[in-house]
C-alpha cells in the first residue's frame, strides 16, 4: 500500500511538474492543437501568453508591458484558433529565414533583419516559387474610390544556390530572387509587364525591365527607381520588389516593443476588409529598424521607422517621416499564409509559408490611401525555367497558369 | 453605287453605335463583365481622335482632269475618327485534351473604324469624298481588307500561341517587334506603317498587321532563337499610293500626304502634259516571293543583345520608270525589291557607384540594308543602295532628388549612311544626292549620302495614383534643320476613361521631311473608354 502512494505520488509529483513546466497548450490554445512551443525570453525579456479575463482573449506579457490579445473577425482560421502562440511557429525548427534561434534573432545585423523581414517573408526561399493575382485600390481623401488595379505577379527567390536552373549561368551566383509582374486591367495598363532581377551585393541596385503592348517591345528600365512609386499605385518599388536592404540607406536596430496593432491605424481596424484573411502580428515583440539616407542621398523620406516580427521575422508596420519629422506615411503590412494559398495538387499549402500579403497605406499628406492584397495564391506552381525571361512579357500573359 | 455604299457604310456605323452605346450603358455597372466562361475573354474599347489644323493657309493641289494647279483653302479639322476595338481571347485548358498537349491561346481583335471628317468638313481633304473616303474614311466597306492591300482591315491580329517547353509559336496576323529604338526603324520592319497619320506614337494601331509564322525556341535561360516566315508581304501604305485605272486616284488630296508623292502623282497625272500610267505588280504567296528572318538573342555580363538576318522587300512600292528614266518614260511600274538587313542591338544598364551615371541605360541598334532604293538625283530614278543606319540611345530617370515623380529622359541619335550606291547617268542635276519624303522638284528637298537626327523624350507622371501623365517629343534633323514638336498631356478621369490632349508642331523648310507639315502643325484630343 505504502508503495502504492509513493509511486501514485510520485506520478502525481511527476504529472503536477510536467503542468508546469511543460507548455500550456490547454492555456495557449484554448479548444485547438498544434500550437508550438512559446519561446519564454524574447530580445532578453521574458515572454509569456496566459489566457485573457474573458473567453478567447489572451494576456500577452513582454517584459513590463502586456496587452489584452482579441481575434480580429479577418483573422485567419488557425490564428483565431491558437491565439497569439500561433507565431511561436515561426521560433524555431523553420528553415531560412527563421533558421536563427529565437533569442539570437536580435543580434542580427540591421540589414540581416531587414531582408528576412520584406524579401525573404515577401519571396519565400523554400517554395520553388509562387504566383498570385493582387489587386491595388487608390482611395480618395474622401473615402471614394479613385482606381482598381489588378496585377500578376510570379516570383522566386534563389538563396542557398536554390531553384538555379531557373538563372542564366552567368548569374547564378549574383541574382538573389526574381519578381514578374503583369497588369490585368484596366484597359489603359493592361499587359504592361516588367521583371525585376535582385542581387546579393549590397552596392548593386535591382535592375528592371518593361513591356509595353502599344510598342511590343521589351525595354531596359532606366535604374534607380527603388524610391520611385511602383506604376499605378501609391506605394514605391521600395515596397514591392526592391525589398532588401539598398545600398543607398543607412539601417540602424533602435529598439523592441511590444507590437499590439492599433486597431485605430488604417488596416488594423476591425471592419478594414474583414473579407481578407490575414495575420497581423499583433501580440509579437518587434524589432523596430530605423532607415535613413546615406549622407549626400536625396530619398523620399527623411527616416523611416519599421517594425519587424521576432518570431515572425514579418515586415508589420512602418511609417515615414519628412525632414521636418512630419508624419508623411504610415503603412499596415499584414501576413497571408500558405493556409490562404494552394500547392499544385490543390491542397492548402503549410501554414507557415508566408507571402507579401496585404498592404495598407495611408499617406498623410496628400490624404490619399492605397490598399493591396493578393489572392489567388499558389506555390510550388510548376513555372517552367525561361519564365523570367522577355519572351514571357511578349507573350502579354493573362491569367494565372499561363505557363501550364 | 457610291451613294449605295455609304448607305451600307451608315448601317453598320450605326448598328455598331447603337450596339456599343447599349454595351457601354450596360456595361457600366458590370466592369468584369469581359470574362464569358474561363476560358474566354472578350473585352471592348472605344477610342476617338481628332485632329485640328491650326494654321490657317493655303495649299496647291494639281486637277488631274484639267491638267492644271490651283490654290485652295486647307480645312483645320483633319481627322475624326471612331474606332471600336473588340478582342477576344481564348485560352483553353489543354491538359483536359490529354497529356502533352501544350497552353494555347488563342486571340483575335477586330477593329472597325470610321473618319467623320469627309461628312463634316467640305474643305482641303474633306473636298474629296469620292477620291478618298472610301479607304481613309472608314474600314466597313472593307471589313475583311480594309482594301485590297489590306492596311487598316476589321479583322486586325488573329493568332494562336502554342507553348510547349523551350518554346513559343504565334502563327497568324500579328505584329511582331524588333530592335530598341523608339520611332526610327532599322530592324524593326517586319511591319509596315499605315501613314494615315505619322505623328500616331502607338504603333501598334498604325503597323500593319502581317501573317507570320513567329517560331521561338529558348535553348537556355535568357536565349532566345526567334524564327520568322512571311509568305505575304504587306507595304508601307501611304496617302497618295492607291490607284485607279492605273492612275494615282488620291493625287496631293489627303492631309498627310508626303511632297515626294504628290510630286511623283502630279507628274503621273500629266502635269507635263502626259499622263504616265502606273502598272502594280505585288509580291504573291509562292516560296520564291516568301520573306524570312532570324534573330538571336542573350545576354553577356549584363548587357543584353541580339543579332538579326531579315530576308525581305523595301518597305513600301518603288516606282520604276519603263524606259529606265522619268525623264523619258510613258510608263511605271510599280513593285517593291528585294533587300536584306543584317544588324543588331544592345542595352546596357551602367553600375559605376556614381549616383548621377548609375541607372543609366544605354541602347544601340545598327544595321546594314542591302538592296534598298532610293531615287537619286533631280530626276529620281530609283537605284540600287545600300546604307549603314546606327541608333544610340540613352534613358535615365532624372530630377528624382527633388520631384516626387521623377522625369523619364530618353535622347536618341540616330545616322544614315549610303555605303554602296549605284552611279547615276541619267538622274539628272544633283545626281550624288537621293529625293527625300518633303521634295517637291528641287534639291532643298534632297538628303546627301549622311542623314542623321536627334530625339528627346520626356515623360513625368502627377498626382496620386498617376492620373496625370504628361509627355513631351521633340525631333531635330540636322542635316535639314527641321522640327517636330509633340507635348500631351493624358488624364485619367476613371478605370476606364482617358481624356488626352496634345499638339504637333512642325517648323522648317517645305521640302524638308517634317518642314513640309508646317501648315498641318495641329491640336489633337483622344478619348478612349473600356465598354466591357
Amino acid at each position: 500500500m505504502r508503495r502504492l502512494i509513493s509511486t501514485l505520488g510520485l506520478a502525481f509529483l511527476v504529472y503536477a511538474g510536467s503542468v508546469s513546466y511543460a507548455p500550456d497548450t490547454a492555456a495557449q490554445a484554448p479548444g485547438a492543437t498544434g500550437a508550438a512551443e512559446v519561446p519564454k525570453i524574447i530580445a532578453g525579456k521574458p515572454y509569456s501568453i496566459t489566457p485573457g479575463s474573458k473567453p478567447g482573449t489572451y494576456t500577452v506579457k513582454w517584459g513590463d508591458d502586456s496587452m489584452t490579445w482579441e481575434a480580429k473577425p479577418w483573422y485567419e482560421n488557425t490564428l483565431k484558433q491558437q491565439g497569439p502562440a500561433y507565431y511561436a511557429q515561426w521560433a524555431s525548427g523553420k528553415p531560412f529565414p527563421w533558421d536563427t534561434p529565437v533569442d539570437q534573432r536580435d543580434k542580427l545585423s540591421p540589414d540581416e533583419i531587414m531582408d528576412r523581414c520584406v524579401a525573404w517573408t515577401y519571396y519565400g526561399p523554400y517554395y520553388k516559387g509562387a504566383a498570385d493575382v493582387w489587386n491595388n485600390l487608390v482611395i480618395e481623401p474622401n473615402g471614394s474610390l479613385r482606381e482598381t488595379e489588378h496585377f500578376m505577379e510570379v516570383y522566386m527567390a534563389f538563396v542557398g544556390g536554390k531553384n538555379q536552373e531557373y538563372l542564366p549561368t552567368d548569374q547564378q551566383a549574383d541574382v538573389s530572387h526574381i519578381y514578374l509582374w503583369v497588369a490585368v486591367d484596366p484597359e489603359e495598363v493592361r499587359g504592361q509587364s516588367g521583371v525585376t532581377t535582385d542581387f546579393y551585393k549590397r552596392d548593386q541596385r535591382p535592375q528592371d525591365t518593361w513591356y509595353t503592348p502599344t510598342v511590343r517591345k521589351v525595354r531596359r528600365l532606366a535604374g534607380a527607381v527603388s524610391k520611385q512609386f511602383f506604376p499605378g499605385t501609391i506605394v514605391r518599388y521600395e515596397d514591392v520588389s526592391h525589398v532588401r536592404a539598398l545600398p543607398d540607406l543607412d539601417y540602424k536596430l533602435v529598439g523592441f516593443e511590444l507590437y499590439k496593432a492599433d486597431p485605430t491605424v488604417h488596416g488594423n481596424g476591425p471592419a478594414d476588409y474583414p473579407d481578407v484573411k490575414r495575420v497581423d502580428g499583433a501580440g509579437e515583440v518587434a524589432a523596430i529598424l530605423e532607415i535613413t539616407p546615406k549622407p549626400g542621398v536625396s530619398w523620399w523620406y527623411a527616416k523611416r521607422r519599421i517594425k519587424c516580427g521576432m518570431e515572425s521575422a514579418a515586415y508589420l508596420e512602418s511609417e515615414e517621416y519628412d525632414e521636418k519629422g512630419q508624419a508623411q506615411r504610415h503603412v499596415v503590412h499584414a501576413i497571408i499564409t500558405g493556409s490562404e494559398g494552394k500547392m499544385p495538387d490543390g491542397s492548402a499549402a503549410p501554414d507557415w509559408y508566408q507571402t507579401w500579403g496585404a498592404l495598407f497605406v495611408d499617406d498623410k499628406k496628400s490624404g490619399f490611401k492605397g490598399d493591396m492584397w493578393l489572392n489567388q495564391l499558389q506555390f510550388d506552381p510548376g513555372l517552367p525555367t525561361s519564365i523570367f525571361t522577355n519572351d514571357t512579357l511578349v507573350r502579354e500573359p493573362r491569367k494565372l497558369g499561363f505557363w501550364k | 453605287m457610291r451613294r449605295a455604299e455609304v448607305s451600307r457604310a451608315d448601317f453598320v456605323l450605326v448598328t455598331i453605335m447603337a450596339v456599343v452605346f447599349s454595351l457601354s450603358t450596360w456595361s457600366v455597372e458590370r466592369a468584369n463583365a469581359y470574362q464569358l466562361t474561363d476560358d474566354l475573354e472578350v473585352r471592348g474599347t472605344y477610342k476617338m481622335e481628332s485632329y485640328f489644323r491650326l494654321p490657317d493657309g493655303t495649299r496647291n493641289i494639281f486637277n488631274p482632269a484639267t491638267e492644271t494647279f490651283s490654290r485652295e483653302h486647307l480645312d483645320h479639322l483633319m481627322s475624326q475618327r471612331n474606332e471600336f476595338r473588340l478582342d477576344i481571347e481564348w485560352t483553353p485548358n489543354t491538359k483536359k485534351w490529354g497529356d502533352g498537349i501544350p497552353p494555347i491561346k488563342v486571340v483575335a481583335q477586330l477593329r472597325p473604324w470610321y473618319d467623320s471628317d469627309w461628312q463634316l468638313s467640305s474643305e482641303g481633304q474633306g473636298r474629296y469624298q469620292q477620291q478618298l473616303w472610301s479607304y481613309w474614311g472608314n474600314n466597313l466597306q472593307h471589313p475583311f481588307t480594309g482594301d485590297a492591300t489590306g492596311n487598316d482591315p476589321v479583322f486586325r491580329e488573329y493568332y494562336i500561341d502554342i507553348t510547349p517547353p523551350h518554346f513559343f509559336f504565334r502563327i497568324g496576323s500579328q505584329i511582331i517587334a524588333w530592335g530598341k529604338s523608339d520611332g526610327v526603324y532599322m530592324l524593326d520592319i517586319l511591319n509596315n506603317f499605315n501613314l494615315r497619320n505619322p505623328t500616331i506614337f502607338e504603333e501598334e494601331n498604325i503597323k500593319i498587321p502581317v501573317w507570320a509564322a513567329n517560331m521561338n525556341w529558348q535553348p537556355w535561360v535568357g536565349a532566345n532563337l526567334q524564327l520568322i516566315w512571311m509568305p505575304q508581304w504587306f507595304p508601307t501604305y501611304w496617302p497618295g499610293l492607291r490607284l485607279a485605272n492605273n492612275e494615282p486616284v488620291e493625287g496631293g488630296y489627303h492631309d498627310w500626304t508626303y511632297g515626294i508623292v504628290s510630286d511623283f502623282n502630279n507628274f503621273y497625272n500629266g502635269q507635263f502634259g502626259f499622263k504616265v500610267p502606273i502598272a502594280l505588280k505585288t509580291p504573291t504567296i509562292k516560296p520564291t516571293d516568301w520573306i524570312g528572318g532570324a534573330r538571336w538573342s542573350d545576354s553577356v555580363g549584363g548587357l543584353n543583345y541580339t543579332l538579326n538576318y531579315l530576308y525581305t522587300y523595301t518597305t513600301g512600292y518603288i516606282d520604276y520608270p519603263n524606259t529606265g528614266s522619268f525623264a523619258t518614260a510613258t510608263g511605271v511600274i510599280r513593285e517593291p525589291h528585294r533587300m536584306q538587313v543584317i544588324g543588331g542591338s544592345i542595352d546596357y544598364d551602367l553600375e559605376t557607384g556614381h549616383e548621377s551615371i548609375d541607372g543609366t541605360v544605354l541602347r544601340v541598334e545598327s544595321s546594314e540594308t542591302v538592296g534598298d532604293q532610293y531615287y537619286q538625283g533631280i530626276v529620281g530614278n530609283p537605284k540600287y543602295v545600300s546604307h549603314w543606319g546606327v541608333l544610340m540611345g540613352v534613358d535615365k530617370n532624372v530630377l528624382g532628388d527633388y520631384l516626387e515623380r521623377p522625369v523619364f529622359a530618353s535622347v536618341q541619335y540616330w545616322h544614315d549612311m549610303v555605303t554602296n550606291q549605284d552611279r547615276c547617268n541619267n538622274c539628272g542635276a544633283e545626281s550624288g544626292k537621293f529625293e527625300d519624303l518633303g521634295f517637291t522638284g528641287s534639291e532643298a528637298g534632297m538628303r546627301g549620302v549622311y542623314k542623321s537626327l536627334m530625339t528627346v523624350f520626356l515623360e513625368k507622371n502627377w498626382l496620386e495614383g498617376d492620373v496625370v501623365i504628361t509627355d513631351f517629343f521633340a525631333l531635330y534633323e540636322l542635316q535639314y534643320h527641321d522640327w517636330w514638336i509633340r507635348p500631351k498631356v493624358t488624364y485619367k478621369y476613371d478605370d476606364n476613361t482617358t481624356f488626352a490632349l496634345g499638339f504637333n508642331i512642325f517648323a522648317g523648310s517645305p521640302q524638308t521631311p517634317y518642314g513640309q507639315f508646317t501648315n498641318s502643325t495641329n491640336a489633337f484630343i483622344e478619348l478612349r473608354r473600356q465598354l466591357f
